[in-house]
Protein backbone atom coordinates (compact mmCIF):
# COMPACT_ATOMS: atom_id res chain seq x y z
CA UNK A 1 0.00 0.00 0.00
CA UNK A 2 2.61 2.46 1.15
CA UNK A 3 4.93 1.16 -1.52
CA UNK A 4 2.55 1.79 -4.42
CA UNK A 5 1.83 5.25 -3.08
CA UNK A 6 5.50 6.03 -2.93
CA UNK A 7 5.99 4.67 -6.45
CA UNK A 8 3.20 6.78 -7.88
CA UNK A 9 4.62 9.82 -6.12
CA UNK A 10 7.98 9.13 -7.66
CA UNK A 11 6.37 8.89 -11.10
CA UNK A 12 4.68 12.22 -10.42
CA UNK A 13 8.11 13.80 -10.00
CA UNK A 14 9.97 11.92 -12.70
CA UNK A 15 7.53 12.49 -15.59
CA UNK A 16 7.90 16.27 -15.80
CA UNK A 17 11.66 15.98 -15.27
CA UNK A 18 12.06 13.58 -18.18
CA UNK A 19 9.67 15.59 -20.36
CA UNK A 20 11.52 18.83 -19.68
CA UNK A 21 14.89 17.18 -20.15
CA UNK A 22 13.96 15.79 -23.57
CA UNK A 23 12.22 18.95 -24.76
CA UNK A 24 15.18 20.42 -26.72
CA UNK A 25 15.28 17.28 -28.89
CA UNK A 26 11.78 17.92 -30.18
CA UNK A 27 11.14 21.65 -30.01
CA UNK A 28 13.25 24.23 -31.80
CA UNK A 29 12.10 27.56 -30.41
CA UNK A 30 14.84 29.65 -28.74
CA UNK A 31 12.19 31.93 -27.27
CA UNK A 32 10.60 29.05 -25.35
CA UNK A 33 13.99 28.03 -23.97
CA UNK A 34 14.68 31.54 -22.83
CA UNK A 35 11.41 31.70 -20.91
CA UNK A 36 11.86 28.26 -19.42
CA UNK A 37 15.40 29.10 -18.31
CA UNK A 38 13.95 32.15 -16.57
CA UNK A 39 11.45 29.80 -14.92
CA UNK A 40 14.37 27.69 -13.66
CA UNK A 41 16.16 30.74 -12.29
CA UNK A 42 13.03 31.90 -10.52
CA UNK A 43 12.45 28.44 -9.07
CA UNK A 44 16.00 28.51 -7.68
CA UNK A 45 15.28 31.89 -6.11
CA UNK A 46 11.94 30.76 -4.68
CA UNK A 47 13.18 27.52 -3.13
CA UNK A 48 16.26 29.20 -1.69
CA UNK A 49 14.16 31.91 -0.05
CA UNK A 50 12.12 29.11 1.49
CA UNK A 51 14.99 28.43 3.90
CA UNK A 52 14.64 31.87 5.45
CA UNK A 53 10.88 31.51 5.67
CA UNK A 54 11.30 28.07 7.23
CA UNK A 55 13.22 29.53 10.17
CA UNK A 56 10.53 32.18 10.60
CA UNK A 57 12.51 35.10 9.14
CA UNK A 58 10.37 37.15 6.75
CA UNK A 59 13.15 37.99 4.32
CA UNK A 60 12.32 40.74 1.80
CA UNK A 61 15.97 41.14 0.84
CA UNK A 62 16.54 38.00 -1.18
CA UNK A 63 17.07 39.92 -4.45
CA UNK A 64 20.18 41.48 -2.89
CA UNK A 65 21.91 38.10 -2.90
CA UNK A 66 20.61 37.38 -6.39
CA UNK A 67 22.20 40.69 -7.44
CA UNK A 68 25.49 39.96 -5.69
CA UNK A 69 25.75 36.59 -7.40
CA UNK A 70 24.98 38.12 -10.80
CA UNK A 71 27.27 41.14 -10.54
CA UNK A 72 29.90 39.20 -8.61
CA UNK A 73 30.34 36.53 -11.26
CA UNK A 74 30.13 39.05 -14.12
CA UNK A 75 32.68 41.45 -12.63
CA UNK A 76 35.13 38.69 -11.71
CA UNK A 77 34.98 37.53 -15.32
CA UNK A 78 35.35 40.99 -16.84
CA UNK A 79 37.98 42.44 -14.50
CA UNK A 80 40.12 39.44 -13.69
CA UNK A 81 39.48 37.09 -16.56
CA UNK A 82 38.60 34.24 -14.23
CA UNK A 83 37.02 31.31 -16.15
CA UNK A 84 33.29 31.80 -16.22
CA UNK A 85 32.41 28.41 -14.76
CA UNK A 86 34.46 29.27 -11.69
CA UNK A 87 32.90 32.76 -11.62
CA UNK A 88 29.46 31.22 -11.42
CA UNK A 89 30.46 29.33 -8.28
CA UNK A 90 32.30 32.34 -6.85
CA UNK A 91 29.16 34.44 -7.39
CA UNK A 92 27.29 32.07 -5.11
CA UNK A 93 30.08 32.23 -2.55
CA UNK A 94 30.17 36.03 -2.63
CA UNK A 95 26.43 36.12 -1.95
CA UNK A 96 26.90 33.59 0.86
CA UNK A 97 29.74 35.54 2.45
CA UNK A 98 27.82 38.80 2.27
CA UNK A 99 24.75 37.14 3.78
CA UNK A 100 26.88 35.75 6.61
CA UNK A 101 27.97 39.29 7.53
CA UNK A 102 24.43 40.65 7.22
CA UNK A 103 22.94 37.64 8.99
CA UNK A 104 25.16 37.75 12.07
CA UNK A 105 24.07 41.34 12.62
CA UNK A 106 20.39 41.20 11.67
CA UNK A 107 19.08 37.70 12.39
CA UNK A 108 18.63 38.55 16.05
CA UNK A 109 15.73 40.68 14.90
CA UNK A 110 12.38 38.98 14.58
CA UNK A 111 9.17 39.52 12.67
CA UNK A 112 8.59 42.93 11.20
CA UNK A 113 11.93 44.33 12.41
CA UNK A 114 13.89 41.81 10.40
CA UNK A 115 11.61 42.38 7.41
CA UNK A 116 12.30 46.13 7.52
CA UNK A 117 16.06 45.67 7.74
CA UNK A 118 15.98 43.21 4.84
CA UNK A 119 14.25 45.84 2.68
CA UNK A 120 17.08 48.20 3.57
CA UNK A 121 19.63 45.56 2.52
CA UNK A 122 18.14 45.09 -0.93
CA UNK A 123 17.88 48.83 -1.51
CA UNK A 124 21.43 49.51 -0.35
CA UNK A 125 22.74 46.85 -2.72
CA UNK A 126 20.70 48.21 -5.62
CA UNK A 127 21.87 51.78 -5.01
CA UNK A 128 25.47 50.67 -4.56
CA UNK A 129 25.32 48.83 -7.90
CA UNK A 130 23.88 51.84 -9.69
CA UNK A 131 26.59 54.11 -8.23
CA UNK A 132 29.46 51.69 -8.81
CA UNK A 133 31.05 53.61 -11.71
CA UNK A 134 32.89 51.58 -14.33
CA UNK A 135 33.08 48.53 -12.09
CA UNK A 136 29.33 47.87 -12.08
CA UNK A 137 28.44 49.95 -15.11
CA UNK A 138 26.31 52.25 -12.95
CA UNK A 139 22.63 52.74 -13.64
CA UNK A 140 23.12 52.25 -17.38
CA UNK A 141 24.03 48.63 -16.72
CA UNK A 142 26.87 46.20 -17.15
CA UNK A 143 27.53 44.63 -20.55
CA UNK A 144 30.32 42.60 -22.15
CA UNK A 145 29.73 39.67 -19.87
CA UNK A 146 31.86 36.77 -21.13
CA UNK A 147 30.35 33.57 -22.49
CA UNK A 148 29.67 30.85 -19.99
CA UNK A 149 32.11 27.97 -20.35
CA UNK A 150 31.53 24.85 -18.29
CA UNK A 151 34.16 22.09 -18.35
CA UNK A 152 35.47 23.39 -21.65
CA UNK A 153 32.07 23.57 -23.34
CA UNK A 154 30.91 27.04 -24.34
CA UNK A 155 27.26 27.49 -23.52
CA UNK A 156 25.92 29.84 -26.13
CA UNK A 157 22.70 28.53 -27.66
CA UNK A 158 19.40 28.97 -25.84
CA UNK A 159 18.88 25.21 -25.75
CA UNK A 160 22.29 24.68 -24.16
CA UNK A 161 21.46 27.29 -21.57
CA UNK A 162 18.18 25.54 -21.02
CA UNK A 163 19.89 22.24 -20.27
CA UNK A 164 22.48 23.79 -18.03
CA UNK A 165 19.89 25.82 -16.11
CA UNK A 166 17.70 22.78 -15.80
CA UNK A 167 20.55 20.76 -14.32
CA UNK A 168 21.50 23.52 -11.92
CA UNK A 169 17.88 23.90 -10.80
CA UNK A 170 17.48 20.15 -10.24
CA UNK A 171 20.67 20.13 -8.20
CA UNK A 172 19.42 23.05 -6.11
CA UNK A 173 16.05 21.45 -5.50
CA UNK A 174 17.63 18.12 -4.64
CA UNK A 175 20.08 19.57 -2.12
CA UNK A 176 17.41 21.72 -0.48
CA UNK A 177 14.95 18.83 -0.41
CA UNK A 178 17.43 16.57 1.34
CA UNK A 179 18.29 19.35 3.78
CA UNK A 180 14.62 19.91 4.50
CA UNK A 181 13.78 16.29 5.33
CA UNK A 182 16.96 15.79 7.36
CA UNK A 183 17.68 16.78 10.90
CA UNK A 184 18.72 20.32 10.00
CA UNK A 185 15.48 20.98 8.15
CA UNK A 186 13.47 19.64 11.05
CA UNK A 187 15.34 21.96 13.35
CA UNK A 188 14.76 24.96 11.06
CA UNK A 189 11.04 24.30 11.07
CA UNK A 190 11.09 23.80 14.83
CA UNK A 191 12.68 27.21 15.38
CA UNK A 192 9.86 28.95 13.52
CA UNK A 193 7.30 27.15 15.68
CA UNK A 194 8.79 27.81 19.08
CA UNK A 195 12.17 29.36 19.81
CA UNK A 196 11.87 28.62 23.52
CA UNK A 197 11.14 24.94 23.01
CA UNK A 198 13.98 24.73 20.49
CA UNK A 199 16.45 26.30 22.89
CA UNK A 200 15.30 23.99 25.68
CA UNK A 201 16.30 20.91 23.67
CA UNK A 202 19.67 22.45 22.88
CA UNK A 203 19.21 24.21 19.54
CA UNK A 204 21.62 27.09 18.98
CA UNK A 205 19.03 29.28 17.33
CA UNK A 206 21.35 31.94 15.92
CA UNK A 207 23.60 29.33 14.35
CA UNK A 208 20.71 27.54 12.65
CA UNK A 209 19.08 30.74 11.44
CA UNK A 210 22.38 31.95 10.04
CA UNK A 211 23.01 28.63 8.31
CA UNK A 212 19.59 28.76 6.64
CA UNK A 213 20.16 32.36 5.57
CA UNK A 214 23.64 31.70 4.17
CA UNK A 215 22.73 28.50 2.32
CA UNK A 216 19.66 30.19 0.83
CA UNK A 217 21.77 33.15 -0.26
CA UNK A 218 24.36 30.88 -1.83
CA UNK A 219 21.75 29.36 -4.14
CA UNK A 220 20.30 32.79 -4.86
CA UNK A 221 23.80 33.89 -5.86
CA UNK A 222 24.14 30.84 -8.10
CA UNK A 223 20.84 31.78 -9.75
CA UNK A 224 22.25 35.31 -10.15
CA UNK A 225 25.31 34.04 -11.98
CA UNK A 226 23.15 31.98 -14.30
CA UNK A 227 20.99 35.04 -14.93
CA UNK A 228 24.05 37.17 -15.75
CA UNK A 229 25.31 34.73 -18.38
CA UNK A 230 21.85 34.15 -19.80
CA UNK A 231 21.13 37.85 -20.27
CA UNK A 232 24.67 38.96 -21.12
CA UNK A 233 23.70 42.30 -19.63
CA UNK A 234 22.83 43.40 -16.08
CA UNK A 235 20.99 46.45 -14.85
CA UNK A 236 20.43 47.42 -11.19
CA UNK A 237 16.72 47.75 -11.97
CA UNK A 238 16.44 43.97 -12.24
CA UNK A 239 17.32 43.53 -8.57
CA UNK A 240 15.15 46.00 -6.71
CA UNK A 241 12.54 45.72 -4.03
CA UNK A 242 9.94 44.42 -6.49
CA UNK A 243 12.18 41.51 -7.44
CA UNK A 244 12.42 40.57 -3.75
CA UNK A 245 8.68 40.77 -3.33
CA UNK A 246 8.17 38.63 -6.41
CA UNK A 247 10.29 35.86 -4.88
CA UNK A 248 8.18 36.04 -1.74
CA UNK A 249 4.97 35.92 -3.77
CA UNK A 250 6.18 32.79 -5.59
CA UNK A 251 6.32 31.12 -2.18
CA UNK A 252 2.96 32.27 -0.93
CA UNK A 253 1.06 31.73 -4.18
CA UNK A 254 2.50 28.24 -4.56
CA UNK A 255 2.08 27.38 -0.89
CA UNK A 256 4.53 27.26 1.97
CA UNK A 257 3.68 23.84 3.39
CA UNK A 258 5.66 21.79 0.89
CA UNK A 259 8.79 22.31 -1.16
CA UNK A 260 6.58 21.86 -4.23
CA UNK A 261 4.89 25.16 -3.33
CA UNK A 262 7.61 27.61 -4.39
CA UNK A 263 8.37 25.46 -7.45
CA UNK A 264 4.78 25.63 -8.66
CA UNK A 265 4.40 29.28 -7.67
CA UNK A 266 7.54 30.37 -9.52
CA UNK A 267 6.55 28.39 -12.62
CA UNK A 268 3.00 29.70 -12.82
CA UNK A 269 3.86 33.31 -12.09
CA UNK A 270 6.89 33.49 -14.37
CA UNK A 271 4.86 32.15 -17.29
CA UNK A 272 2.02 34.49 -16.39
CA UNK A 273 4.19 37.58 -16.27
CA UNK A 274 5.82 36.91 -19.64
CA UNK A 275 3.28 38.96 -21.67
CA UNK A 276 3.96 41.89 -19.34
CA UNK A 277 7.69 42.03 -20.07
CA UNK A 278 8.62 45.69 -20.36
CA UNK A 279 5.38 46.85 -18.73
CA UNK A 280 6.43 46.70 -15.11
CA UNK A 281 3.37 48.47 -13.73
CA UNK A 282 0.98 46.04 -15.36
CA UNK A 283 3.12 43.21 -14.05
CA UNK A 284 2.84 44.52 -10.51
CA UNK A 285 -0.92 44.77 -10.90
CA UNK A 286 -1.12 41.22 -12.23
CA UNK A 287 0.97 39.90 -9.33
CA UNK A 288 -1.19 41.76 -6.85
CA UNK A 289 -4.39 40.36 -8.31
CA UNK A 290 -3.08 36.80 -8.26
CA UNK A 291 -1.87 37.19 -4.70
CA UNK A 292 -5.21 38.53 -3.50
CA UNK A 293 -7.16 35.80 -5.29
CA UNK A 294 -4.94 33.13 -3.76
CA UNK A 295 -5.12 34.57 -0.25
CA UNK A 296 -8.91 34.75 -0.40
CA UNK A 297 -9.72 31.46 -2.13
CA UNK A 298 -6.69 29.24 -1.50
CA UNK A 299 -4.93 30.48 1.63
CA UNK A 300 -2.63 27.44 1.60
CA UNK A 301 -1.46 28.22 -1.95
CA UNK A 302 -1.85 26.35 -5.21
CA UNK A 303 -0.62 23.11 -3.63
CA UNK A 304 -3.87 22.90 -1.65
CA UNK A 305 -5.95 23.02 -4.85
CA UNK A 306 -6.33 19.21 -5.21
CA UNK A 307 -7.74 19.08 -1.70
CA UNK A 308 -10.03 22.02 -2.43
CA UNK A 309 -11.59 20.33 -5.43
CA UNK A 310 -11.70 16.99 -3.63
CA UNK A 311 -9.44 15.09 -5.97
CA UNK A 312 -7.58 13.96 -2.97
CA UNK A 313 -8.61 12.75 0.42
CA UNK A 314 -8.29 15.34 3.12
CA UNK A 315 -4.65 15.74 3.86
CA UNK A 316 -3.19 17.76 6.65
CA UNK A 317 -1.14 20.36 4.83
CA UNK A 318 1.19 21.57 7.46
CA UNK A 319 2.30 25.12 7.51
CA UNK A 320 5.85 24.92 8.78
CA UNK A 321 5.84 28.67 9.30
CA UNK B 1 25.04 12.51 48.87
CA UNK B 2 26.23 14.65 45.99
CA UNK B 3 24.68 17.98 45.26
CA UNK B 4 23.24 18.11 41.74
CA UNK B 5 22.04 21.69 41.70
CA UNK B 6 22.80 24.58 43.99
CA UNK B 7 21.92 28.25 43.88
CA UNK B 8 23.65 30.85 45.97
CA UNK B 9 22.10 34.23 46.76
CA UNK B 10 20.03 34.15 43.56
CA UNK B 11 18.31 37.53 43.09
CA UNK B 12 16.17 38.94 40.28
CA UNK B 13 14.32 42.24 40.19
CA UNK B 14 11.75 43.27 37.61
CA UNK B 15 11.78 47.04 38.02
CA UNK B 16 10.77 47.72 41.62
CA UNK B 17 9.42 44.20 42.09
CA UNK B 18 11.77 41.72 43.68
CA UNK B 19 10.78 38.43 42.00
CA UNK B 20 13.46 36.26 43.57
CA UNK B 21 15.27 37.44 46.69
CA UNK B 22 18.61 36.03 47.78
CA UNK B 23 17.58 32.42 47.22
CA UNK B 24 19.73 29.49 48.31
CA UNK B 25 18.68 26.08 47.05
CA UNK B 26 20.22 22.64 47.14
CA UNK B 27 19.03 19.62 45.24
CA UNK B 28 20.63 16.25 45.89
CA UNK B 29 21.39 13.77 43.15
CA UNK B 30 18.51 11.40 42.44
CA UNK B 31 15.94 13.33 44.46
CA UNK B 32 12.42 14.36 43.49
CA UNK B 33 12.02 17.90 44.77
CA UNK B 34 8.87 20.03 44.60
CA UNK B 35 8.82 23.81 44.45
CA UNK B 36 5.51 25.23 45.63
CA UNK B 37 4.10 28.62 46.50
CA UNK B 38 1.16 30.89 45.71
CA UNK B 39 0.71 32.57 42.33
CA UNK B 40 3.37 35.18 41.71
CA UNK B 41 5.74 33.71 44.29
CA UNK B 42 8.52 33.62 41.69
CA UNK B 43 8.64 29.88 41.02
CA UNK B 44 8.85 30.11 37.23
CA UNK B 45 11.35 32.96 37.56
CA UNK B 46 13.58 30.62 39.58
CA UNK B 47 13.33 28.07 36.75
CA UNK B 48 14.13 30.72 34.16
CA UNK B 49 17.16 31.88 36.16
CA UNK B 50 18.51 28.35 36.54
CA UNK B 51 17.92 27.38 32.90
CA UNK B 52 19.49 30.54 31.49
CA UNK B 53 16.35 32.10 30.03
CA UNK B 54 16.82 34.99 32.48
CA UNK B 55 20.05 36.43 33.83
CA UNK B 56 20.15 36.90 37.60
CA UNK B 57 20.95 40.34 39.00
CA UNK B 58 23.03 38.71 41.72
CA UNK B 59 23.95 35.23 42.80
CA UNK B 60 25.16 32.03 41.19
CA UNK B 61 23.82 28.74 39.91
CA UNK B 62 25.97 25.62 40.18
CA UNK B 63 25.11 22.45 38.31
CA UNK B 64 27.18 19.37 39.13
CA UNK B 65 29.64 21.70 40.85
CA UNK B 66 30.07 23.88 37.76
CA UNK B 67 29.07 27.54 37.68
CA UNK B 68 26.38 27.82 34.99
CA UNK B 69 25.25 31.35 35.82
CA UNK B 70 24.52 33.18 32.57
CA UNK B 71 25.17 30.16 30.36
CA UNK B 72 22.95 30.30 27.26
CA UNK B 73 19.85 28.05 27.50
CA UNK B 74 20.76 25.96 24.46
CA UNK B 75 24.04 24.82 26.02
CA UNK B 76 22.45 23.29 29.10
CA UNK B 77 20.81 20.15 27.61
CA UNK B 78 24.25 18.93 26.53
CA UNK B 79 25.42 19.35 30.13
CA UNK B 80 22.43 17.33 31.33
CA UNK B 81 19.95 19.98 32.42
CA UNK B 82 16.59 20.00 30.61
CA UNK B 83 13.52 22.04 31.46
CA UNK B 84 9.89 22.20 30.33
CA UNK B 85 7.50 25.14 30.13
CA UNK B 86 4.29 25.95 31.91
CA UNK B 87 2.40 27.06 28.81
CA UNK B 88 3.28 25.44 25.54
CA UNK B 89 1.80 23.48 22.72
CA UNK B 90 5.21 22.07 21.87
CA UNK B 91 5.97 22.26 18.14
CA UNK B 92 2.35 22.58 17.01
CA UNK B 93 2.83 21.73 13.33
CA UNK B 94 4.91 18.65 13.94
CA UNK B 95 3.56 15.19 14.67
CA UNK B 96 3.97 13.72 18.13
CA UNK B 97 6.83 11.57 16.84
CA UNK B 98 8.63 14.51 15.25
CA UNK B 99 8.29 16.50 18.46
CA UNK B 100 9.99 13.76 20.44
CA UNK B 101 12.68 13.29 17.79
CA UNK B 102 13.63 16.95 18.22
CA UNK B 103 14.45 16.15 21.81
CA UNK B 104 17.41 14.18 20.45
CA UNK B 105 18.88 17.37 18.99
CA UNK B 106 21.93 17.70 21.19
CA UNK B 107 23.06 14.08 21.14
CA UNK B 108 22.00 12.95 17.66
CA UNK B 109 24.99 12.22 15.47
CA UNK B 110 25.82 14.95 12.98
CA UNK B 111 26.99 12.87 10.05
CA UNK B 112 26.31 13.75 6.41
CA UNK B 113 23.69 11.01 6.54
CA UNK B 114 21.95 12.61 9.50
CA UNK B 115 22.01 16.00 7.80
CA UNK B 116 20.49 14.81 4.55
CA UNK B 117 18.16 11.99 5.66
CA UNK B 118 15.26 11.34 7.97
CA UNK B 119 16.16 10.49 11.60
CA UNK B 120 17.55 6.95 11.91
CA UNK B 121 15.73 3.95 13.30
CA UNK B 122 17.46 3.88 16.68
CA UNK B 123 16.28 7.42 17.44
CA UNK B 124 12.75 6.46 16.44
CA UNK B 125 12.89 3.42 18.71
CA UNK B 126 14.07 5.56 21.63
CA UNK B 127 11.26 7.97 20.91
CA UNK B 128 8.71 5.15 20.80
CA UNK B 129 9.87 3.89 24.19
CA UNK B 130 9.51 7.32 25.74
CA UNK B 131 6.08 7.85 24.17
CA UNK B 132 5.04 4.55 25.68
CA UNK B 133 6.26 5.77 29.06
CA UNK B 134 4.02 8.86 28.93
CA UNK B 135 1.13 7.00 27.31
CA UNK B 136 1.11 8.72 23.94
CA UNK B 137 2.20 5.74 21.86
CA UNK B 138 -1.20 5.53 20.17
CA UNK B 139 -0.92 9.11 18.89
CA UNK B 140 2.51 9.09 17.20
CA UNK B 141 1.28 10.51 13.89
CA UNK B 142 -1.11 13.04 15.35
CA UNK B 143 -0.23 16.70 14.92
CA UNK B 144 0.73 18.24 18.26
CA UNK B 145 -1.68 21.13 17.68
CA UNK B 146 -4.60 18.68 17.83
CA UNK B 147 -3.71 17.31 21.28
CA UNK B 148 -5.68 18.10 24.42
CA UNK B 149 -3.94 20.14 27.08
CA UNK B 150 -3.11 17.15 29.26
CA UNK B 151 -1.65 15.35 26.26
CA UNK B 152 0.41 18.46 25.42
CA UNK B 153 1.93 18.30 28.89
CA UNK B 154 2.74 14.63 28.51
CA UNK B 155 4.25 15.26 25.09
CA UNK B 156 6.44 17.95 26.57
CA UNK B 157 7.66 15.55 29.19
CA UNK B 158 8.46 13.07 26.41
CA UNK B 159 10.42 15.69 24.45
CA UNK B 160 12.40 16.55 27.58
CA UNK B 161 13.09 12.88 28.32
CA UNK B 162 14.36 12.39 24.77
CA UNK B 163 17.02 14.98 25.57
CA UNK B 164 18.43 12.48 28.11
CA UNK B 165 18.43 14.74 31.16
CA UNK B 166 20.34 14.21 34.38
CA UNK B 167 18.33 16.98 36.00
CA UNK B 168 14.80 17.40 34.70
CA UNK B 169 13.00 20.62 35.62
CA UNK B 170 9.23 20.41 35.11
CA UNK B 171 7.13 23.57 35.23
CA UNK B 172 3.61 22.53 36.32
CA UNK B 173 3.58 19.18 34.53
CA UNK B 174 0.14 18.28 35.90
CA UNK B 175 -1.88 21.36 35.00
CA UNK B 176 -4.84 20.79 32.71
CA UNK B 177 -4.99 17.06 33.43
CA UNK B 178 -7.78 14.76 34.48
CA UNK B 179 -7.35 12.83 37.78
CA UNK B 180 -6.67 9.63 35.82
CA UNK B 181 -3.99 11.37 33.78
CA UNK B 182 -2.44 12.75 36.97
CA UNK B 183 -2.22 9.28 38.50
CA UNK B 184 -0.66 7.94 35.33
CA UNK B 185 1.84 10.79 34.99
CA UNK B 186 2.90 10.63 38.63
CA UNK B 187 3.76 6.97 38.03
CA UNK B 188 5.76 8.01 34.93
CA UNK B 189 7.64 10.66 36.90
CA UNK B 190 8.40 8.15 39.66
CA UNK B 191 9.69 5.81 36.96
CA UNK B 192 11.95 8.56 35.66
CA UNK B 193 13.36 9.16 39.14
CA UNK B 194 13.93 5.44 39.56
CA UNK B 195 16.08 5.52 36.44
CA UNK B 196 18.39 7.90 38.29
CA UNK B 197 17.19 11.23 36.91
CA UNK B 198 16.95 14.05 39.42
CA UNK B 199 13.58 15.81 39.08
CA UNK B 200 12.80 19.33 40.22
CA UNK B 201 9.18 20.30 39.68
CA UNK B 202 6.86 23.25 40.17
CA UNK B 203 3.31 22.20 40.88
CA UNK B 204 0.06 23.72 42.02
CA UNK B 205 -1.63 20.43 42.73
CA UNK B 206 -0.74 20.18 46.44
CA UNK B 207 -2.08 16.68 46.90
CA UNK B 208 0.09 15.36 44.08
CA UNK B 209 3.20 17.12 45.37
CA UNK B 210 2.69 15.76 48.87
CA UNK B 211 2.24 12.30 47.42
CA UNK B 212 5.39 12.04 45.33
CA UNK B 213 7.97 14.53 46.59
CA UNK B 214 10.24 13.57 49.46
CA UNK B 215 11.51 17.10 49.69
CA UNK B 216 9.51 20.31 49.24
CA UNK B 217 10.60 23.93 49.00
CA UNK B 218 8.04 26.69 49.64
CA UNK B 219 8.46 30.09 48.03
CA UNK B 220 6.54 33.29 48.80
CA UNK B 221 7.32 36.70 47.32
CA UNK B 222 10.62 35.36 46.04
CA UNK B 223 11.76 34.23 49.50
CA UNK B 224 12.19 30.64 50.63
CA UNK B 225 9.99 30.36 53.72
CA UNK B 226 10.15 26.64 54.39
CA UNK B 227 11.85 23.48 53.24
CA UNK B 228 11.52 19.87 54.27
CA UNK B 229 9.48 16.69 54.11
CA UNK B 230 5.78 16.79 53.16
CA UNK B 231 4.76 16.22 56.80
CA UNK B 232 6.96 19.05 58.02
CA UNK B 233 5.63 21.42 55.32
CA UNK B 234 2.01 20.58 56.14
CA UNK B 235 2.61 21.51 59.79
CA UNK B 236 4.64 24.64 59.09
CA UNK B 237 2.74 27.68 60.46
CA UNK B 238 3.97 30.10 57.79
CA UNK B 239 2.98 27.73 54.98
CA UNK B 240 -0.47 27.27 56.48
CA UNK B 241 -0.70 31.03 56.75
CA UNK B 242 0.06 31.76 53.11
CA UNK B 243 -2.18 29.00 51.82
CA UNK B 244 -5.14 29.44 54.17
CA UNK B 245 -4.69 33.08 55.18
CA UNK B 246 -4.51 34.46 58.72
CA UNK B 247 -7.37 35.46 60.97
CA UNK B 248 -6.54 39.08 60.28
CA UNK B 249 -6.77 38.49 56.55
CA UNK B 250 -10.13 36.79 57.02
CA UNK B 251 -11.44 39.83 58.89
CA UNK B 252 -10.22 42.21 56.20
CA UNK B 253 -11.99 40.20 53.56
Amino acid sequence: MINTKRRSNRALFLCPIIALGLLPLYVDQPYIYHILTMVFINIMLAVSLRLSLMTGQFNIGHAAFFALGAYGSAILGIQFGIPSGVCLLLGGLIAALFSLIIGVVTLRLRGVYFALVSIAVVEVVRVALSQGGDLTGGSSGLGNIPTLVVFGNAITGRDEFYWFGFALMLLTIYVLYRLEIGRIGMTWKAISQSENMSASVGVNIMRYKTAAFVIGSFFAGLAGGLFAYLQGFLSPGDFGFFQSVKILIYNYVGGTALLAGPIIGATVLTLMSEPFRGFTYYEIIAFAIVLIVIIVFLPGGIITLPQKIRLRKKYDYRTPY
Amino acid sequence: MTIELRTEGLTKNFGALCAVDNLDLEIQLGELVGLIGPNGAGKTTVFNLISGFLKPDRGHVYFKGKDITGVKPHRLPRMGLVRTFQLTNNFPNFTVMENVLLGAHHWAAITPRAIFSRPPRNERQDAMGILHLVGLDSLVDEMAVHLASGQQKRLQLAVAMMARPELLMLDEPLSGMTPEEIDFLLQSIKGIVDKGVTVFLIEHNMKAVMRVCKHIIVLDFGVKIAEGTPDYIQQHPQVIEIYLGTDEGAHDA
